[in-house]
Order: structure tokens, then sequence, then C-alpha cells
């Protein structure tokens, strides 16, 4: 005898817990791949608009994390093929022109340049090392919830954080980025 | 003594913690904020909707086919019945049980002799011998 399917409002209500639970390390991980928060964004709201029609479908997911996850990497890999074939090799960034805007204070500026110097450097890394240090500091994920999250053991997680931020001080004192102003 | 320009190295980043602040800061300035909510479609979805046709077209034309026969049938029962008044007199079911002695009829003319009753719809000649034949009680239609 199958299950009757729930109500609108519980699916819902469904939906806005998983949105609450996932949407940030989804958006996260889409981050990690491209470096670009609009992206990560659009990637993000894709990934929980296919959970929505999936939710109304009434076919069952087992596990809403995993499978949100994997919609993610996937749309965050199409992207990139569709992002190709609209610029070519240029990454989406260097096609935007320059944004008339109020001048910022000193400080805001100088921090502005930092990030934007730190965004170039972590461009070049790999997408693991990217992948794990936005988990760490974008999400303040712990060893344990990353080694759930990427299905590796703790001893990896530490071991793969600390190379990572071995590399990237590494490029960013050849970038002679210095500390926050 | 000639003076010696020193080279001072750029600030750089002394230790992990100093790292670890920039890169916070970094994502925190990139996070959406406030975190937006999710872009799906309304509340009222179609799933949720009534739905205002049926899903096979074939169930369509089927329904329309009854409806049309039951609506010929309807039209019928109302015509045919005047059609056979018009064509012909009722007649007597004539030896038939419960109906009336004919001995008391007024006197009639005989099945062979032509009618002179102008009324009588009927050509000369024909007799109720030509009539079709008829259940007691039936009308053709209702067979």
């Amino acid at each position: 005898m199958s299950a009757k399917p729930p109500p609108a409002d519980a699916k819902r209500a469904d939906f806005e817990i998983l949105y609450e639970r996932h949407s940030r390390e989804v958006w996260a991980l889409a981050y990690a791949r491209w470096m670009n928060a609009d992206t990560a964004l659009d990637i993000m709201q894709e990934a929980f608009l296919r959970l929505w029609k999936q939710m109304e479908s009434a076919e069952p997911i087992l596990n809403p994390r995993a499978w949100l996850l994997r919609v993610a990497r996937n749309l965050a890999e199409d992207h990139a093929k569709s992002a190709f074939r609209r610029n070519g090799t240029h990454p989406p960034q260097t096609m935007n022109g320059v944004q008339a805007q109020a001048p910022l204070p000193v400080e805001s500026l100088e921090r502005e340049e930092t990030f934007a110097q730190l965004r170039e450097v972590m461009e070049q890394m790999s997408k693991a090392d990217r992948e794990i240090l936005t988990l760490r500091y974008a999400l303040d994920y712990e060893t344990g919830e990353i080694a759930e999250l990427l299905s590796i053991n703790a001893t990896a997680v530490h071991m793969r954080l600390s190379r990572a931020r071995q590399r990237l001080a590494e490029r960013l004192k050849a970038n002679g980025v210095g500390q926050l102003p | 003594m000639r003076n010696v320009m020193t080279y001072v190295e750029p600030p750089s980043l002394k230790s992990s913690d100093d790292l670890e602040g920039l890169l916070r800061a970094f994502f925190a300035s990139q996070m959406p904020k406030p975190w937006p909510s999710p872009r799906v479609p309304s509340r009222l979805r179609l799933s949720e909707r009534p739905s205002l046709s049926p899903k096979r077209p074939s169930l369509i034309r089927s329904r329309w086919a009854l409806a049309a026969s039951v609506a010929l049938l309807f039209l019928g029962s109302l015509l045919l019945p005047s059609r056979f008044t018009e064509n012909a007199k009722p007649k007597p079911f004539l030896n038939a049980p419960g109906t009336a002695d004919r001995s008391i009829l007024p006197p009639q003319s005989k099945q062979h002799e032509t009618r002179s009753d102008k009324n009588d719809p009927r050509l000369p000649g024909e007799d109720e011998d030509h009539l079709p034949e008829m259940d007691d009680g039936v009308l053709p239609f209702m067979k």
C-alpha cells in the first residue's frame, strides 16, 4: 500500500528546513569552484529549484544533502562549459567593466585590493585546495564536518588543510600580499 | 662612510593566525548579506490546482460521443411519436387481451373495403394489413 503524498504545506516546510541547513555549504562549494559570489549564488538557487521540482514530483530523496551537493557540482561543471562557450579562456571577472561608484575610503580600497589579490591567488590553486579552504574559513566547519562532506577521514582533512594553507601563504608572499590593513 | 639604502622587506603574513584572519574576512565579504530566500515558484503549484482538462484526448472524444448519442436519442424520442401520429391513426389492438369488445364498437368498414374518410391520410387501398406488425403496446422505435 503506497503512502499518501504529504500536503503542500508540509512539503514547503521540509524544503525550507533543507534550504536553511544546506544552502550555505552548497554556495561554498560553488564558490570554491568559481571564486565568484554571483555565480555561486545562481548555482545554489538552481540546485534548490531542482530540489523543489523533485519534491513536487513526489519521488523520494533518501539523502537530500548528498543529492544537493551532487547537483551543485554538476551545475558548476555545466557552468564551466557554458562560460567557455561565452567568454573563451578569459574568466568571467575579467570581462566586467570598471563600475563607476563613489570613491571609497582608503582603508576600504586597500582591503578590496588585498581581497582581489587573494582571490587571484586562490584561482591559481587546485580545486581541492580551494574547496577545503572554503569549507573551513567560509563556513567555519570543523574537521569532522569537512571529513563527512568530502568523504575522507579526519587525518586527511588535517593534512590537506595544512598543505593548502602552506601553498596559499607561499603564493601570497610571492605576490607581495601582506596583512590586512 | 657611504649611505647604504637598507632594503626593507614588505610586511608579510607572520603567522598562520594572520592568514586565517585574512581568509575569514575574505569569505565573509564574499557571502551574500542578507542571505537570500530560495527562488522557487509561488506557493500554489500546478499540482495543487484542479485539473481543467482530462489528461487523455481520447477521453474527451469518447465523452463527446456519448453526449451526442444521448442527445440524439432524446431528440428522437421527442420527434418520432409526432411522426407516427401524422402518418397513421392509432389503431386499437384488436383481439388483444383487455381491449374493448368489438361488438360494442361502432360499425366499421371491413378491412378490405376502401376507406372513404377524407381525413384518413392513408393511401387508397392501404389498410391495416399493410401496416407494420407491432408488438402489443410496444412502439417500433422502442424495440
